[in-house]
């Protein structure tokens, strides 16, 4: 890439650059035009120069051929102009004036926006085209390459580059010859002036760049410590819970503070060094003024210039400055930019880049493979640099199924796993050859490796999405019907090392379902279910379905049967063994196992104002309440509600296990609860002292009424016992409910919700979609025998599917940890199958499950036909955990004498298996999941 | 229905909290479930994980052994009995079935809050404690018992 930053970015925008020239040249007339015009107004129809006669004409627009006098010896007019009077005069220059501002408007919006674009096109190619070398840099080099480092540099160290871009040409040849008219007006006025004049410039061309110098070191220093910033800052949030399990926080934040000051240093002395040139940059221009008064004033008085010569110097002096401090400005911003661009570059240097062929997107499919893997004479590294293996002589096929056992001994599982990142190229061997179908592997391009080899260990990182997003990126090799073979962008020759070609859209078909063999969306979903059932994940995400929401209007199907499921649920309930556990929400019946609010409510909020704790401030609900004669009896409920809290927890400790194991309330809420209820006592205005109690972010504080009120809204009797709602008032809160749920109808978009046997509730799960009402908190293990009926359910109407898509709309979090580990290792282990690649490698996979899920998911893997395709026989090289599996293995390779050699799948399985008894009970397992393992 | 003051007073005739002040026989009502089971309704399953201990406040549980399919009823608790402690204090699988034998009404006394409760009352630990000696001495007897029964 072009290290210069002007070259480089010329060599990108030339034409644009040339363009933007033009552009600002042809609107300079029309900037004069602005500055002259006032003058002419003043001038002429203001103090009447050319008007003093009465009735006095002037012509307006008069336009005379400039030169014409010199060269054809007489004046020439092209247009003899308008003969207007001094008032109309004073309204044509006016309107003239204003035309000329506008259209000198119109052209700095022009020019300021093309400048905007062109340095954010440009900076877009920039950061594409290092984006494009983190994806082509070898795996190796990430082991030193912190991400939040790498994004540091591309999002924000080239950030002021996009700024500087429309300016870098533009701005110096304007200054530039503004600076050099000044001068020639000056050596016009007086030669002696003009050579002091340009010897205190060069003097100035001369010193500041060197005075700059160190400036640009410590802009570099600057660079490199702010960068170290954020990758500290990164690292500091990865390992927060280290941070907190040993106590570091304090070490941590000395760290960080070292850096700072560092950093805060470096800028200082920036600063110091930044003014103290602008200070000797002003300095000097000074001077040269004060010698012109000095040295002109001297001359004047002493007779050898006269008077008017020397205003005419100032003045044309006057002038000068101001393009002169624009440039060095702009040599000050120049340089900044080019030692962070430097910087950037080097930072992102061409070595050891993958040749952009190898991630070439192949315009056919991608061939099966025949041969597969074979390492001669392999010699392999750790990633210490010992040497692991040596004289390795290996072959795997496809269709081959190979064990490495390892008897847990560390140096065998070392080299095994370093075999399969060779394999996998994520190492490459020291010497010796590891070839594909008889090629060596490191020229082979990625779309066979990546699409006919899959690999897997024990690896649990995701990238933030849905569990989709994440099982189906492996598939997004190249858009479908992307015909034509398509290199990943290379900079073409001249262009200073950018990309331009524009990678196709990420918005298109990218999963090409011909090539997996499936005819259509359906048979990919069900492949999808096939694969997640193959990795006992099925069940687990069919949980998280439960636990997510869908919009009816995106699937109406999966919603009316799931209201249908509801009714089976609900008319069966005793054939399921939860007869009595559910209380349904009925129209007609006070749900003793929901919360006062819930029953008011009847129904699930669709905006912040209707859900459960803001209803204390909904106006509209208080006014039913008032209607009903409830609100003053909810106020003294809540009373009641808070004294009870007092009375059970008020006593305890505040680190008691209590509050963690039963209380609803936490010891700060019962600290408040106390507050609230002395001032109460003490019959203090309420509405003066907020409980200042939050109950949610950005929800202002309630008043001690209103937070009664909240206390009574979210208080269930069933499940606190405390006595303080009665039957006459359940039959008022039913009355105000009918009145909730009329109101609320006639508004214009509701606002709420309401339960209804034969509607689907878009705002709730689909469990309380299949529930519609309430777990009763005195079932034993209520919760659990409803969720097993529930799946029960759902398994024989065949909604299974549909809940799984739901499930695989679960959001996995930052790097996919609201999964657990194991889930996410069976999801890498689903991942590798979903490609019906023609060689696995599992690299001590599924670490986390325990042995028997462990023995049984590996056992399903191995067992054919695979997913139900009779022709698809991966070959599989494995490094067990388990080396008792070694008997259902073609071959089993063993470590010995530095390198692996064959052995007998049997004896070892037979070995192992005498230590171990978990194989026959973890066979029968089937397909289901390991849910024990989570 | 039942209030925790009413469920303050069953809790009081139960010789195992009899030692506990009623404002602290409170927060133990208060974190105890109450369940109920008609008859031939399983309180736990031999082999579960327990996660809680309960107290029988009226009916009559049985208590049943599973061994190869055969269950046998090796005992019967009735009112104020503490049962299922075992799992909660060794962290072990529930060692046998408890059924309900007629209507039963239970309290349920999650794990963490009931090892809670020991370290805050020590009386109370002093009569659980009691109450497992007197079921160790019993089942001692029985076993020398049945043993006496087989030698002759």
């Amino acid at each position: 890439m072009e290290r210069n930053l002007l070259k480089f970015i010329w060599q990108n925008s030339r034409l644009k650059q040339v363009w933007l020239l033009i552009v600002i040249v042809a609107s300079m007339p029309l900037y004069f035009l602005t500055l002259e015009l006032p003058k002419q107004i003043v001038n002429g129809p203001i103090q009447g120069e050319g008007f003093s006669a009465a009735g006095a004409e002037q012509p307006f627009l008069r336009l005379p051929l400039p030169f014409a006098e010199q060269v054809f010896g007489r004046e020439i007019v092209l247009f003899e102009g308008f003969s207007l009077d001094r008032l109309a005069m004073l309204f044509a220059l006016g309107l003239l004036f204003l035309a000329a501002v506008v259209a000198n408007g119109a052209f700095k919006l022009y020019v300021n926006t093309y400048k905007g674009k062109l340095g954010e096109t440009l900076l877009r190619q920039l950061r594409y085209t290092l984006l494009d070398r983190v994806l082509r840099y070898r795996v190796v080099r990430f082991r030193n390459l912190k991400g939040a480092e790498a994004a540091s540099v591309i999002k924000d160290e080239v950030e002021p580059l996009g700024e500087f871009v429309g300016d870098a040409f533009s701005l110096p040849l304007f200054l530039g010859g503004q600076a050099i008219t000044g001068l020639l007006f000056l050596f016009l006025q007086n030669f002696y002036f003009g050579i002091l004049t340009i010897a205190i410039v060069g003097f100035q061309v001369w010193i500041i760049p060197r005075l700059r110098r160190k400036l640009i070191q410590l802009g570099r220093q600057r660079q490199l410590q702010a960068r170290r910033l954020s990758g500290q800052v990164a690292e500091t949030v990865e390992m927060a819970p280290d941070i907190h399990v040993n106590d570091i926080s304090n070490y941590t934040r000395a760290r960080h503070y070292g850096l700072l000051s560092t950093i805060l240093d470096i800028r200082f002395e920036l600063y110091q060094r930044k003014f103290a040139v602008k200070y000797i940059n002003n300095l000097l221009m000074q001077f040269l003024s004060f010698l012109f008064y000095v040295l002109g004033g001297y001359f004047v008085i002493t007779g050898r210039l006269d008077i008017g010569q020397l205003v005419a110097v100032i003045a044309a002096y006057k002038d000068l400055p101001g393009p002169i401090k624009g440039l060095i400005d702009y040599d000050q911003i120049r340089l900044i930019n080019e030692a962070r661009y430097e910087q950037t570059i080097d930072s992102f240097r061409d070595d050891g880049l993958l040749p952009a062929a190898i991630q070439q997107m192949p315009g056919e499919a991608v061939p099966r493979l025949r041969e597969g893997f074979r390492a001669e004479r392999a010699r392999l590294e750790d990633e210490t640099g010992r040497v692991v293996l040596e004289n390795l002589h290996a072959a795997i096929a496809p269709g081959e199924r190979v064990a490495i056992a390892t008897g847990g001994n560390d140096a065998a599982r070392i080299a095994a796993g370093v075999l399969c990142t060779a394999l996998a190229r994520l190492t490459t061997p020291v010497s010796g050859t590891i070839t594909l179908d008889g090629k060596p592997l490191d020229d082979l391009p990625e779309s066979l490796t990546g699409r006919r080899v899959a690999y897997v260990d024990a690896g649990t990182f995701f990238p933030a999405g849905t569990i989709r997003d994440n099982l189906t990126m492996v598939l997004k090799n190249q858009p479908v019907g992307f015909a034509e073979k398509t290199t990943p962008p290379t900079p073409p020759k001249g262009s200073g090392g950018l990309l331009h070609d524009a990678p196709p859209d990420e918005t298109l078909d990218w999963i090409d379902l011909a090539a997996l063999g499936l005819a259509d969306k359906r048979a990919f979903d069900r492949h999808v279910a096939a694969v997640l059932d193959l990795a006992g994940l099925s069940r687990q995400i069919q949980d998280l379905g439960l636990r997510g929401t869908v919009d009816p209007e995106h699937n109406p199907a999966f919603c009316d049967k799931i209201v249908e499921v509801r009714r089976e649920f609900r008319d069966n309930a005793a054939g399921f063994g939860v007869a009595g556990i559910v209380e349904p929400f009925d129209p007609k019946r006070y749900n003793a196992q929901a919360a006062i609010g819930e029953n008011l409510l009847f129904g699930t909020a669709r905006v912040p104002g209707w859900e459960l704790d803001a209803l204390a401030t909904n106006p509209v609900l208080l006014a039913i309440l008032d209607r009903h004669g409830l609100r003053e009896r909810f106020l003294e409920m809540g009373r009641r509600i808070a004294e009870a809290r007092i009375e059970l927890f008020g006593d305890l400790a505040p680190d008691s296990k209590i509050f963690e194991t039963v209380a609803d309330v936490s010891y700060e809420e019962v600290a408040r609860l106390k507050e609230m209820m002395a001032r109460l006592r003490m019959g203090r205005q309420a509405k003066q002292q907020p409980a200042q109690r939050r109950p949610k972010a950005g929800a202002k504080a309630l008043s001690d009424r209103e937070e009664l009120l909240r206390i009574t809204f979210n208080y269930c009797e069933a499940r606190s016992r405390f006595g303080v709602l009665d039957a006459e008032t359940e039959s008022d809160i039913l009355a105000a409910r009918a009145d909730v749920r009329e109101t609320v109808s006639e508004m214009e978009a509701a606002p709420v919700f309401f339960h209804d046997p034969d509607l689907y509730n878009p705002t709730a799960t689909v469990l309380d979609n299949i529930l519609l009402g309430r777990v009763s908190s005195s079932a034993v293990d209520g919760r659990e025998k409803v969720l097993a009926a529930v799946q029960e359910l759902i398994a024989r109407t065949g909604l299974s599917d549909g809940l799984l898509d739901v499930g695989l709309d679960f959001e996995m979090g930052n790097g996919g940890r609201r999964l657990s580990e194991t889930q996410r290792q069976k999801l890498h282990l689903a991942r590798a199958l979903i490609k019906k690649p023609d060689i696995i490698i599992f690299n001590e996979v599924l670490g986390a499950l325990d042995v028997a899920s462990r023995q049984a998911t590996m056992r399903r893997v191995l067992a054919l036909p695979l997913l139900g395709d009779e022709d698809w026989k991966p070959g599989i090289l494995a490094v067990l955990l388990d080396d008792e599996l070694a008997g259902l293995f073609d071959r089993v390779l063993v470590y010995g004498n530095g390198t692996l050699v064959e052995d007998e799948p049997d004896e070892i399985a037979a070995r192992a298996g005498d230590g171990g008894d978990g194989e026959a009970t973890a066979d029968e397992k089937g397909a289901e999941d390991d849910a024990h393992a989570e | 229905m039942r209030t925790l003051n009413d469920e303050v007073e069953v809790l009081r005739r139960i010789p195992l909290f009899a030692s506990i002040e009623p404002s602290k026989l409170k927060l133990v009502a208060y974190a105890a479930d109450r369940v109920e089971l008609n008859d031939g309704e399983v309180l736990f399953r031999q082999g579960d994980a327990g996660d809680s201990a309960f107290i029988l406040v009226s009916g009559v549980a049985d208590i049943v052994s599973e061994t190869e399919g055969a269950q046998v009823v090796v005992a019967q608790l009735r009112d104020h009995a503490l049962v299922g402690e075992m799992s909660v204090f060794c962290d072990v699988p529930r060692s046998a079935t408890v059924r309900a034998n007629g209507k039963l009404i239970a309290l349920k006394i999650g794990k963490d809050y009931f090892l809670e409760l020991i370290k805050e009352f020590p009386e109370l630990a002093g009569r659980i404690i009691r109450e497992l000696a007197f079921r160790l001495a019993k089942t001692t007897a029985d076993l020398a018992a049945s043993e006496r029964a087989v030698r002759k």
